[in-house]
């Protein structure tokens, strides 16, 4: 094996023999890299028996990929099996596998199934409908008095039935990670008879009848799998002794985003004194607002003078322009932000660059520029402005990448439609894009062909499936078109498959021009009746049948074949019908619906293999990746408030009375239930300002770190032009100006 | 009289001898009527019954040599002595003969039972399974009880303080008694007999009285028994009282299976019955397994905690493994793998097995599809199929469904549709959905006739079409018009004879269609005459109850398998330990996802257990994680070496990062494989 180059800090990690280790990590450091690197070490060190692993955590199934072929690079292997020495796994896969390993120590029976986030919405929906309807004066406690009867008649409709299914849902979600089943959540609320905490009666109403519907389902949903996880670690000794003989190492990556289920699922399995390293960037911490995620679990577990520190400070991914600018993020928010209560948003240690003789240099400062766009601009063009700066730069830069981050998708789908209408050669990349919508998109419209054969509409849409991999080079593309109109046009779809007196074929002109048409229909035709001949298979047995001639690559046949055993099950015991299954294909197909376990879902984006084109994403999904010039929009006060006066916040509904955050004061008040405490309205509103702004803080050093050697960060005036730019812009823009200076 | 006993692994002659040990009594002048055969399933008999047939040969009388099961033979005495037993037993109806309930009869009155329980009393509130499960789980308590030779009120005690003590654990045992109890005493009113009933009525009412073993004793004076370490402990304490007195006794036991553990079966307390032989033979020279494979099953079964002999017998040339990512790819891996053994070196298809340890349909499918394309004649090895699925019984039922509004099931437009396509000939998909469309009534039901449509919606569906279909449709019309319906079975026998197997129609010259509908028929009269006794005889209500029944799933309805399909040169595709119980070695074995949990790890059943339910399992003693793994590890072990037994040249392992559910897993037999070529195949060792 090539001997590795490395930094102090990753030479000190790879020197760990054991015990606790917190690693703060900034971003580009090469943790990854690093991880890999000590799984290396620890399995050619010899510690490992020969039935044990180095467990490795991560967060998403694309950082698995990653580690798996970066660990495989680095140790040898002849021609037996891989390595089996190490594993590489999601939290949420851990918690998988331990809940299938031992169901009984949870209630379960080994066939459970994960319901994802539209079924369990549904089914949360349906609790909150009918626990509403039952209690139909609840609103009145928290309805702005100031609405209008119409008004308040349409929020109470539409509005007010959303704001508590979200309460309802990310009450459960905590009350879950907090270990408190439906059950005990009841019990407690019976103590509290003098001191009543509506919102939380609300959602004890609303978490039996959701938890009994789940069972009723053979069903878990996320947060289950992380509870039952822990149960069964804790409710079986040996069975964890078995876990922790297995994997005597513990490696975690991403600990910013852990939840406190989380890290005490991975504390379990390392157990007292056990060997657990924790890498990750409490600077990155962006999931809070959507999880029960916390950076603070990190950080004490880094401070934690029992455990050992090692931070990562160096990177190689920016130039020095950019380093600097991020670092005066951190420290203007450490000591300056105007409001003292961000001060804790970010923290050091601030990032450091290369030395001079490292294996990935930094980019050359001169070849950097860092922009904050001053002017503000309406957000259609500042959109304009971006794009217009873009369409410049691309032609230049045909091997570089470049990329778009936004705030929200919805900005993005802004941004795609300019740049589409321009020409402008682009990738999107914000909602999951990936194969397992395209594969049951796929299948979804072969499937609604032969449950509705009669349609041209289908058929024509068969036919772009049909040559879904095919349309490359512009003659393909202009005869899949024409096939496309002509088969549209085909008023008797019997006449083209099944011709009894007449061909509708015949009608082709026989030209010459038309003959690689004709064939290809024909070609077409046969294939048509072989799927719709082979209707009468069971509907696991169709959808293979057509994915082995639909797809070509592993993945999709994998995911065919995963659907396929999906749609077995759901039609053993319930529907036969064909609608159903295309419903549910076409869920998938929209993003409406996960399918968890698909094996490339989230699969790695890899921005090198876009260059020459402009890549369009949310902050969010851009985190873990880098580009050579990267536009920031939005960096408004709405979209990075400072939790000032005068500051909106989305969560904050303009229905509600006195701008109460009903989300955090519902959180609130499950907490002060658990810890037996009072509970005192407006207390957590304010306090989810403050981790709100903190969050979007963190967002925007993400988003400033993603650039290689470019940086133009912009900002908008809003929708009614109100707004200006964020404190923390103004801020590092005049920083900026004073270092070109 | 001697009792003889035969021991050794799989393919070292047991059966051979236990054959000529046959052909011997029978020349030495035994009665062939005299002479019992037993087995732990009817399906083992194979050998046997070729021996039968040879002998009858020369002499007729062998044909009434017995060949049969302990349960198939409580359940003839209980039928034959019926009148003795029903009152003691506590049986309802003393004047009506039993009702013997199968499978699917026995569950169908589980659920019926419980599901009130479930929906309006909570019962196992603090488990998330699927119904059909929990009924299949209930009724294994019962079967255990039997198979054991315990009460059925102790299900709970047992279970109780050995299997967890959270308080929602501790409800769901006690649910379960309940549904056990519940259930029996339904049996016990109605005269329906299920399997554990049969044999507890056997064990304790029947065998201790003297005139049911006087009458055995007449009947039989010899016996031979099979693979005993495949039946239960009930089975080990009728012989205990047989065996002293018979003339003679042959008693052959497989020393590493064991296979049907979760069906009651219990290795330990049949060994015991060894001390009773008077001659001990024991077989170890295997004649279906090469040398080198033996030596690479015994290193991983010694790493699975079996002592084993391993020697430096190098096995590599002996096996293949392909490690891929996804399944697919291991699929496509095998069927050319297995096209090369059978286009390129000729070997025999009927010497290929493919084998996991759970075999999706999906997944047999998938790989028969690719063997098909390369020309390989494949087979599924199923004990059965489910008639749900064949296109014939969705046809039939849909017009069944048609001509019955009361049972206000209506079919959607593409079972329509789909029905029609089968039903007439010379149509297809297309116009049978033009068909649905516009001459099928889905609010009502109906179909409208042809005749009312506009002609050109007749020229596109054609008229000869139109008129077969017009004649199907007056067909069910005037059935409707009938005052009174028919029973099920009845009606679709009509069906079928006056209209679908007619010149002209889809049945007319399709023989499979022809043999699902009468095993379709077989089954719902089977299902009217069980069901009916407490259903009573509205045939509405059973016609309801059946599709119903049929649709939730928990009606399998399943029909044999012919002999044909069984005996053609072909490679076949089962599940691993339907294979070990044919007992039929091949050349060449092909193991699938070798990474999967199904290879070491039992399914979860959260209301049952099948070795705390043991007669050997302490009372009290809590089963721990270590039990887990000891007893996954023992059982992997047995079947790695009952299928190394059972493979004469190579072992072909194919191994997947990603399994079928999409989920990443490294299964305990994958881990222990790579531990054995990790320990095996160091330069150190190949030196």
């Amino acid at each position: 094996m090539t001997e590795l180059r490395l930094r102090p800090a990753q030479q000190e990690i790879l020197n760990y023999t054991g015990g606790y280790m917190g690693v703060s990590a900034v971003p580009g450091s090469g943790k990854t890299f690093t991880l890999s690197a000590l799984t290396a070490e620890l399995i050619r060190s010899g510690k490992l028996g020969d039935d044990q692993q180095v467990l490795i955590v991560t967060l998403v199934n694309s950082a698995v990929d990653n580690f798996r072929s970066r660990v495989r690079s680095l140790l040898e292997h002849d021609d037996m099996l891989p390595h089996l020495g190490y594993q590489v796994t999601t939290l949420h896969s851990l918690a998988n596998r331990i809940v299938r390993d031992r169901p009984d120590l949870c209630g379960l029976a080994g066939d459970f199934r994960i319901m994802d986030e539209r079924e369990t919405n549904a089914l949360l929906r349906a609790s909150v409908e009918t626990w509403l309807g039952s209690n139909p004066y609840f609103s009145a406690d928290y309805l702005n008095p100031e609405l209008t009867d119409r008004q308040a008649h349409s929020v109470r409709t539409r509005d007010w039935p959303d704001a508590m299914l979200n309460i309802a849902r990310n009450s459960i979600k905590l009350a879950k990670d907090r270990e408190l089943d439906a059950n005990a959540l009841a019990d407690l609320l019976a103590t509290r008879e003098e001191h009543p905490l509506p919102l939380i009666d609300m959602v004890s109403g609303v978490y039996g009848t959701y938890q009994r519907d789940l069972q009723y389902n053979n069903a878990l949903d996320f947060d289950d799998l992380i509870r039952y996880g822990l149960m069964a670690l804790n409710a079986d000794k040996s069975y964890l002794q078995r876990l922790q003989h297995q994997w005597p190492y513990i490696l975690e990556d991403e600990a910013q985003d852990s939840s406190q289920l989380q890290q005490d699922i991975l504390r379990t399995l390392a157990g007292p004194g056990g060997n657990w390293v924790r890498v990750g960037d409490p600077n990155q911490a962006i999931y809070e607002t959507f999880t029960t995620a916390n950076p603070k679990h990190l950080r004490d577990f880094i401070n934690d003078p029992i455990n050992i520190d090692v931070p990562m400070p160096t990177s190689g991914r920016s130039g020095l322009p950019i380093i600097k600018t991020a670092n005066r993020l951190i420290d203007w928010v450490k000591y300056d932000h105007l409001n003292p209560s961000l001060r804790h948003a970010l923290d050091i240690p601030h990032i450091e660059p290369t030395a001079a003789n490292d294996p990935q240099p930094n980019p050359p400062a001169e070849e950097c520029l860092v922009h904050f766009m001053t002017s503000g601009f309406t957000a259609q063009k500042e959109i304009t402005k971006v794009v217009d700066s873009v369409r410049r730069w691309l032609p230049d830069h045909p091997h570089e990448t470049v990329a778009i981050l936004v705030p929200r998708n919805q900005r993005g789908y802004e941004a795609v439609t300019i740049l589409k209408n321009t020409d402008t050669p682009y990738v999107e990349f914000l909602q999951s894009s990936s194969a397992t919508r395209r594969t049951s998109g796929a299948l979804a419209h072969c499937l609604k062909f032969i449950n509705a054969p009669d349609e041209p509409k289908y058929l024509a849409t068969l036919w772009n499936v049909w040559h879904r991999d095919q349309g490359t080079d512009e003659d393909a593309k202009a005869m899949i078109s024409a096939g496309n109109t002509l088969l549209k046009k085909c008023r008797f779809v019997e006449d083209f498959l099944w011709p009894a007196s007449s061909d509708w074929l015949d009608q082709l002109e026989p030209i010459e021009e038309n003959e690689p048409l004709r064939e290809r229909l024909l070609d077409f035709r046969v294939v048509a009746r072989r799927w719709l001949n082979a209707a009468t298979l069971p509907i696991d047995q169709l959808a293979i049948t057509i994915g082995q001639e639909l797809f070509i690559t592993p993945a999709e046949l994998a995911l065919t074949h995963k659907l396929a055993v999906e749609l077995a099950r759901r039609g053993a015991t319930g529907t036969q019908d064909l609608s159903e299954h295309i419903e549910f294909l076409g869920e998938i197909a929209k993003n409406e619906r996960k399918f968890f376990g698909a094996t490339e879902e989230d699969a790695g984006f890899d921005p090198e293999q876009h260059k020459g084109k402009v890549v369009v994403t949310t902050m969010h999904k851009g985190k873990g990746l880098e580009w050579d010039r990267v536009y920031l929009l939005a960096a408004n006060s709405y979209g990075f408030p400072s939790a000032l006066p005068g500051d909106q916040f989305i969560p904050e509904k303009w229905f509600v009375r006195d701008k109460l955050n009903l989300d955090a004061e519902a959180q609130d008040q499950l907490m002060a239930l658990l810890h037996n405490e009072d509970y005192e309205e407006g207390i957590a509103t304010q306090a989810a300002r403050i981790e709100y702004s903190a969050e979007r803080l963190r967002l925007l050093f993400v988003g400033i770190t993603r650039a290689r050697k470019e940086l133009i960060v912009t900002w908008n005036t809003g929708r009614k032009g109100d707004l200006g730019p964020a404190a923390a812009f103004t801020a590092l823009a005049d920083f900026v100006e004073a270092e070109k200076e | 009289m001697t009792i003889t006993w035969f021991e050794g692994p799989a393919g070292t002659g047991k059966t051979t001898a236990g054959i000529e040990y046959l052909r011997d009594k029978i020349a030495a002048g035994v009665q062939p009527r005299n002479m019992l055969i037993l087995l732990p399933q009817q399906t083992l008999s194979g050998p046997w019954d070729a021996a039968k047939e040879a002998l009858a040969e020369t002499d007729s009388n062998a044909a009434t040599i017995r060949i049969t099961t302990f349960a198939e033979l409580a359940k003839e005495t209980v039928e034959r002595f019926w009148p003795l037993i029903a009152e003691d037993a506590g049986f309802a109806h003393l004047d009506r003969p039993p009702v013997f309930l199968n499978l699917e009869a026995a569950q169908y009155y589980m659920s019926r039972i419980v599901r009130p329980l479930l929906d309006q009393n909570g019962y196992f509130a603090s488990i998330t399974m699927d119904r059909n499960r929990l009924y299949s789980q209930l009724l294994d308590n019962l079967n255990k009880a039997s198979a054991n030779g315990f009460s059925i009120n102790e299900i709970a005690a047992r279970l109780q303080p050995s299997l967890n003590d959270d308080e929602g654990n501790l409800r769901i045992f006690a649910d379960a008694q309940d549904c056990a109890l519940r259930y029996r005493q339904f049996c016990l009113d109605n005269n329906l007999l299920e399997f554990s009933l049969t044999v507890e009525l056997f064990t304790k009412h029947l065998w201790p009285k003297a005139l049911v073993k006087q009458d055995l004793q007449q009947r039989y004076t010899h016996l031979i028994f099979e693979n005993l370490e495949e039946d239960t402990p009930t089975a080990a304490d009728f012989l205990h009282d047989l065996l002293p007195t018979l003339q003679d006794a042959l008693l052959i036991y497989d020393s590493n299976a064991g296979y049907r553990v979760f069906l009651g079966a219990d290795p330990a307390v049949m060994l015991g019955l060894r001390d009773l032989a008077d001659e001990t033979r024991q077989f170890t020279e295997s004649h279906t397994s090469a040398p080198e494979l033996q030596n690479f099953g015994n290193h991983l079964r010694n790493r699975l905690g079996q002592k084993t002999q391993i020697s430096d017998l190098r096995f590599r040339d002996h096996l293949s493994f392909e490690f891929q990512r996804f399944l697919p790819q291991m699929t496509d891996w095998a069927a050319q793998e297995i096209a090369s053994l059978v286009h390129d070196q000729g070997v025999r298809p009927s010497e290929i097995v493919v084998l996991a340890p759970f075999l999706s349909d999906a997944l047999r499918y998938s790989l028969s599809n690719r063997l098909a394309t390369l020309e390989v004649p494949v087979r599924s090895h199923r004990p059965s199929r489910s008639l749900r699925d064949e296109r014939a019984t969705t046809t039939l039922l849909t017009f069944a469904a048609l001509a019955h509004p009361s049972w206000e099931n209506v079919p959607s437009r593409y079972q329509v549709a789909q029905a029609i396509s089968a039903a007439l000939t010379g149509i297809d998909p297309v116009r049978a959905q033009l068909i649905s469309k516009v001459l099928y009534d889905i609010k009502t039901g109906t179909l409208r006739s042809f005749a009312n449509i506009k002609p050109d919606m007749q020229a596109r569906i054609t008229f000869t079409v139109g008129e077969k279909f017009e004649h199907l449709r007056q067909w069910l019309d005037a059935y409707r018009a009938q005052e009174t319906e028919m029973a099920l079975d009845h009606f679709l026998s009509l069906l079928f004879g006056e209209v679908l197997s007619q010149p002209e129609y889809g049945f007319h010259s399709d023989f499979d269609a022809a043999q699902i509908t009468a095993y379709l028929v077989q089954s719902v009269r089977n299902f009217r005459r069980t069901v009916g006794t407490t259903l009573g005889t509205d045939v509405t209500v059973i016609g309801r109850e059946y599709l119903a029944t049929l649709q939730e799933g928990l009606l399998a309805a399943s029909y044999p398998v012919t002999e044909k399909e069984t005996q053609a040169d072909a490679v076949l595709i089962a599940p691993a330990y339907t294979f070990l119980l044919r007992n039929a070695p091949v050349k060449h074995q092909f193991w699938l996802n070798v990474n999967a949990r199904g290879w070491g790890e039992r399914i979860g059943q959260p209301v049952t257990h099948p070795y705390v339910l043991r007669r050997g399992w302490p009372t009290g003693k809590l089963w721990t994680d270590y039990d887990e793994t000891h007893f996954n590890r023992d059982q992997l072990q047995r079947l790695i070496g009952g299928l190394i037994q059972r493979c004469s040249e190579h072992l072909h392992l194919g191994i997947t990062e990603i399994d079928e559910s999409g989920n990443e897993y490294q299964g305990l037999l994958v881990r222990t494989l790579s531990q054995v070529l990790r320990a095996t195949m160091t330069p150190e060792a190949n030196a």
